[in-house]
């Protein structure tokens, strides 16, 4: 291959036997020398070929003393093979000798100098960047002091950045993620991703199987200096783990047809669909949070205690806490379930209990909530995690759509009975490089868990889904959120309503929609901050409940539609569990802009244009008395008319909004009697009954 | 595959790591390296030492005080005094000790480097060769401070100097190949079997007194010459090419006479072979060494 930047060709070696008095005599001594004998040499490699191409991320895994410390020594040129050769075509460096060949009475500088020359980068190119290691290593306060006064931190981090800045075509990492702090590691990874992106050729050495398989392009198992290729890095992995003799924590189960597999491994999931891998490297994982402290399902020992060819039961005591997986999974044609339970071999307290699912890139859109929603890209920037949308109460499930035919769509969803469930769908960073759907189920801290008793905690289901199944998934969540008048649909969002226009489908609202709005404290809350929770049908009327996340306050809307007349009739309480003071709040409609006119009770006038410079609202009425009802109008578009039932208690206002919400708001305003705030005492209170009435076309004037 | 190879150069090629004319090359391509681990040798040995450089006088001058005083007066009357000339028996005595002492440390040190750099040695690919040539480099420094305190001395008590001082840069680079010659074949020797440590330490305490540093050769051939000693010893001794050397050294500077030709002739050429074998087994050896470290 051309472009082979490392070749090593039939490499063996052998390790003589150490020489020295003992040796001497007896076996392999001189006097076997003497006599012929051959000695038993230990042979650490034997006969290994292959080549690494330039910008490969190559992972080297094995059991210890398999070779790989062997192998990378004989790549870096630090020993010989006994026969074979190693040919590399760019410089080699190590970031496993993180100090190497620093002396300890010399100051740092002098010490970056002497190990980037040893590195193999001349003085005058450390000149250049002497000043970005030092920025890089962030110890220029002591730069200047010798290195025996240093924390082994320091020493670690000024290795580091000699390493990073030396630019060579090939970085040999040896397990040096496992050194130094979570900082330091989370740097460490973030460095080799970049190396990575800048075409470097990494050789990766790690007993961290989950990095290497998120890392690594291809992976060579050493076993007893025999090189093993399973083609896959999963594969290979999956066979290394088999071959460490920890198979009793793997099985394989499939459905019928064999088209969808999942195979588990040690609190891991991983999803097949026609033998493709359709989960990320990362998989199905579980998380106990105990402490502020996330650990992972696969931090742990896990058995598979039954094993069926569509089921199957493992049971994981994690590591670092005295907590108990047991999983129940099976395959029921083109549905995963995952039934999880739990006990606790002590009484400790569980701050929540996590499901993630780590899908690969290729899925780019969502359906969660009513909101169809599309990934951002994952880029060498993202450090952490990033939300792509909230979690709504009561909303359980997502689909999961892909770029291409080949990944089918998903359904993945979390049936629970205990309150709290939250789902958040999002990306990881950049290493990880996964969409994740995460369900969490927060657990109240009165909640006590009694010692080695066994809790189920609901189902985590994946579905594999058709075109069609989430098309009518998705209407018939459209349905169960949407009222239908006559001429006119209103759509329940989180705490607002969107109006559509039948004949058009085009929504006739904007930005705020239909909405209440109150002043506590100096400050605006939005019905939309409100946590809503799905919609429900009593008798005729439609309920839509929800709850401040910042006052003990609720609020509820009731509305009764009238579908032949057109006529929304909507009424608003307020329910507070202590006294409060309401400054001010009112029930606003934001109309599209096209709208050109408006008329209360009292006057009539138009909206003018909104010149770009506008950054405020502007009240466009002369005459704030209250009134009854505020009409909006405008070419070929539906007559909305916001009215009250309460007299005397509402200002009708036609107000033009900020330039760059490009709409038009008509408002009622709440009037305090006399006193010019509103004192509600603990209880439930109406706030608004009144309602919106739409008249289309023809029927106007 | 053979044009393969033929266009892409590698930058490494485990097959070349044997081979003994690479060496130079190989030699040029880490100057910088061996420039390194001279100067943080020299940096790290004086930086937090209060007398900092003064120590390379001292010790000389205090070892020097020490054999005058024995030999003028414990010995004097043991020992035949011989016709040495005007030149005072101070100078003599330290030109003899700088220029041993530069020869008794780089092989020493040379001989332990590759364990006392052991961490790069299993750690990092660079040409051994520059381990214990560091080693034979660095003492240069204390030899130009000695070097200098002698001028000075010589100049107080003699108040003239020669011309063939300018000798010195012949008779030194021997000194220095055969201090290298010795080093690396030592060195590597050390690696396998570790005995090599503790017999270069008696060597070279056998060598101090076997070699003309504290008294002139001439005491040695005066002494065979009497009869008080077999003649078969002097050319046993001088079959040391230390005694040459040191000979040599003495004729130059405090004599100001043109050096004994035969013994430069012959140190010459023993150290150059000296230095050739060092350089082969070295090499031959030099890739394996961080597995028996």
């Amino acid at each position: 291959m051309d472009d082979a930047i490392i070749e090593i060709k039939n490499i063996v070696k052998e390790y003589p036997l150490r020489r020295g008095f003992r040796d001497l005599r007896g076996q392999g001594g001189v006097l076997d020398w003497i006599r012929g004998n051959k000695t038993e040499k230990f042979r650490a490699l034997d006969n290994i070929t292959f080549d690494i191409y330039r910008g490969e991320t190559v992972g080297i895994i094995g059991k210890n003393g398999s070779g790989k410390s062997t192998l990378l020594k004989i790549i870096s040129g630090v020993t010989l093979p006994t026969e074979g050769r190693v040919l590399v075509y760019g410089r080699v460096a190590s970031l496993l000798e993180l100090g190497a060949g620093f002396h300890p009475l010399l100051t740092g500088r002098e010490n970056i100098y002497l190990n980037a020359g040893l590195l193999g980068m001349r003085r005058a190119q450390v000149d250049e960047v002497i000043e970005q290691i030092i920025d890089f290593s962030g110890i220029r306060e002591f730069i200047d002091q010798p290195v025996d006064t240093y924390s082994s931190g320091m020493y670690v981090r000024i290795g580091f950045a000699v390493a990073s800045f030396v630019n060579p075509d090939i970085f040999i990492v040896d397990e040096v993620l496992s050194v130094g702090d979570e900082e330091f590691q989370r740097k460490c990874r973030l460095r080799i991703g970049e190396l990575r992106e800048q075409g470097k050729t990494i050789v990766f050495v790690s007993h961290d199987l989950g990095t290497i398989n998120a890392l690594c392009n291809r992976v060579f198992l050493l076993d007893r200096g025999k090189l093993i290729d399973r083609g896959s890095v999963s594969g290979t992995i999956d066979f290394y783990l088999r071959q460490i003799g920890r198979a009793e924590g793997i099985h394989t189960i499939s459905n019928i047809s064999k088209d969808f597999e999942a195979i588990f491994s040690h609190g891991k999931v991983s999803l097949f669909y026609e033998k493709r891998e359709i989960t990320s490297p990362l998989g199905i994982e579980g998380v106990t949070v105990h402490l502020q402290q996330a650990h992972t399902s696969s931090m742990g020992d896990w058995l598979v205690t039954e094993r069926q060819d569509q089921s199957l039961i493992a049971q994981g005591s994690l590591y670092r806490l005295p907590f108990q997986w047991e999983w129940n999974v099976n395959i029921q044609d083109n549905i995963l379930t995952l039934s999880p339970s739990f006990s606790l071999l002590k009484e400790i307290q569980i701050q929540a209990l996590e499901f993630r699912i780590f899908l690969p890139e290729i899925y780019n859109q969502f359906f969660y909530a009513g909101h169809e929603g599309k990934f951002t890209d994952i880029l060498p920037g993202n450090l952490g995690w990033v939300p792509m949308v909230t979690p709504k109460v009561g909303e359980t499930s997502a689909f999961l759509l892909s770029a291409t035919d080949d990944y089918p769509l998903l359904k993945i969803g979390y049936e629970t009975n205990e309150p709290g469930l939250s789902i958040t769908i999002g990306n990881t960073d950049y290493i990880g490089r996964s969409r994740f759907i995460s369900c969490h189920l927060q657990i109240p801290e009165t909640n006590n868990f009694q010692m080695s008793k066994l809790y189920s905690i609901g189902k985590l289901k994946i579905t594999l889904a058709t075109k069609q199944q989430y098309e009518e998934w998705k209407s018939a969540w459209i349905q169960q959120r949407t009222i239908f008048l006559k001429d006119i649909e209103l759509r329940l969002g989180e705490g607002f309503i969107e109006f559509i226009h039948e004949k058009s489908m085009k929504p006739i609202t904007q930005a705020v929609h239909f909405h209440a709005q109150f002043r506590l404290q100096g400050m605006w809350f939005l019905s939309q901050t409100f946590l809503w929770q799905a919609p429900y049908k009593q008798d005729n009327k439609w309920i839509f409940e929800g709850e401040s996340q910042r006052f003990p306050i609720s609020l509820k809307w009731e509305f009764l539609p009238d579908a032949n007349n057109n006529l929304l009739n909507t009424k608003v309480w307020l329910t507070i569990n202590e006294d409060l003071v309401l400054e001010e709040y009112n029930l606003s409609i934001g109309l599209i802009y096209d709208y050109q006119n408006w008329e209360t009770q009292l006057e009539s006038g138009i909206f003018s244009e909104i010149p770009p410079e506008q950054v405020e609202y502007r009240h466009l009425n002369n005459d704030y008395h209250p009134s009854d009802y505020i009409i909006a109008t405008g070419k070929d578009l539906p007559q909305v008319q916001l009215f009250t039932k309460q007299k005397n208690m509402f200002r009708m206002t036609a107000i033009n909004p900020e330039y760059s919400l490009s709409a038009r708001i008509i408002q009622a305003i709440a009037t305090p009697e006399q006193k010019s705030v509103f004192h509600l005492s603990k209880g439930t209170h109406l706030l608004f009954d009144g309602g919106v009435k739409f008249k289309i076309g023809d029927e106007q004037n | 595959m053979a044009i393969d190879s033929q266009v892409k150069k590698p930058y490494y090629d485990s097959d070349s790591q044997t081979s003994v004319r690479q060496v130079p090359f190989d030699l040029i391509r880490a100057r910088e390296i061996l420039w390194g681990l001279v100067w943080r040798e020299i940096k790290a040995r004086y930086r937090y030492a209060v007398l900092g450089f003064l120590w390379a006088i001292i010790e000389p001058i205090t070892l020097m005080l020490l054999l005058l005083f024995v030999f003028t007066f414990v010995f004097k009357q043991r020992i035949p005094a011989p016709d040495s000339g005007e030149i005072p028996m101070a100078t003599q005595i330290l030109c003899g000790l700088i220029f041993w002492q530069y020869f008794a440390m780089s092989v020493s040190s040379a001989t332990l480097s590759l364990i006392y750099h052991q961490n790069l040695v299993k750690k990092l690919y660079f040409p051994r060769e520059v381990i214990p040539l560091s080693s034979v480099i660095y003492p240069i420094v204390n030899l130009c401070i000695g070097f200098i305190t002698l001028i000075v001395i010589h100049l107080i008590l003699q108040r003239s100097i020669s011309i063939n001082i300018l000798w010195i840069f012949i008779i030194f680079p021997i000194l220095f190949c055969f201090s290298a010659g010795l080093g690396l074949l030592l060195s590597a020797g050390h690696i396998h079997f570790r005995d090599i440590g503790n017999m270069v330490n008696v060597g070279l305490t056998f060598g101090f007194y076997a070699s003309p540093v504290f008294y002139p050769l001439d005491w040695v051939k005066t002494a065979c010459e009497n009869q008080s000693l077999p003649q078969w010893l002097y050319y046993l001794y001088v079959l040391n090419p230390m005694a040459g050397i040191l000979t040599n050294f003495r004729e130059s500077i405090l004599y100001g006479k043109i050096p004994h030709l035969p013994f430069l002739l012959y140190s010459a050429l023993i150290s150059m072979f000296l230095l050739f074998i060092g350089i082969y087994v070295f090499r031959k050896q030099s890739a394996t060494f961080s597995d028996y470290l």
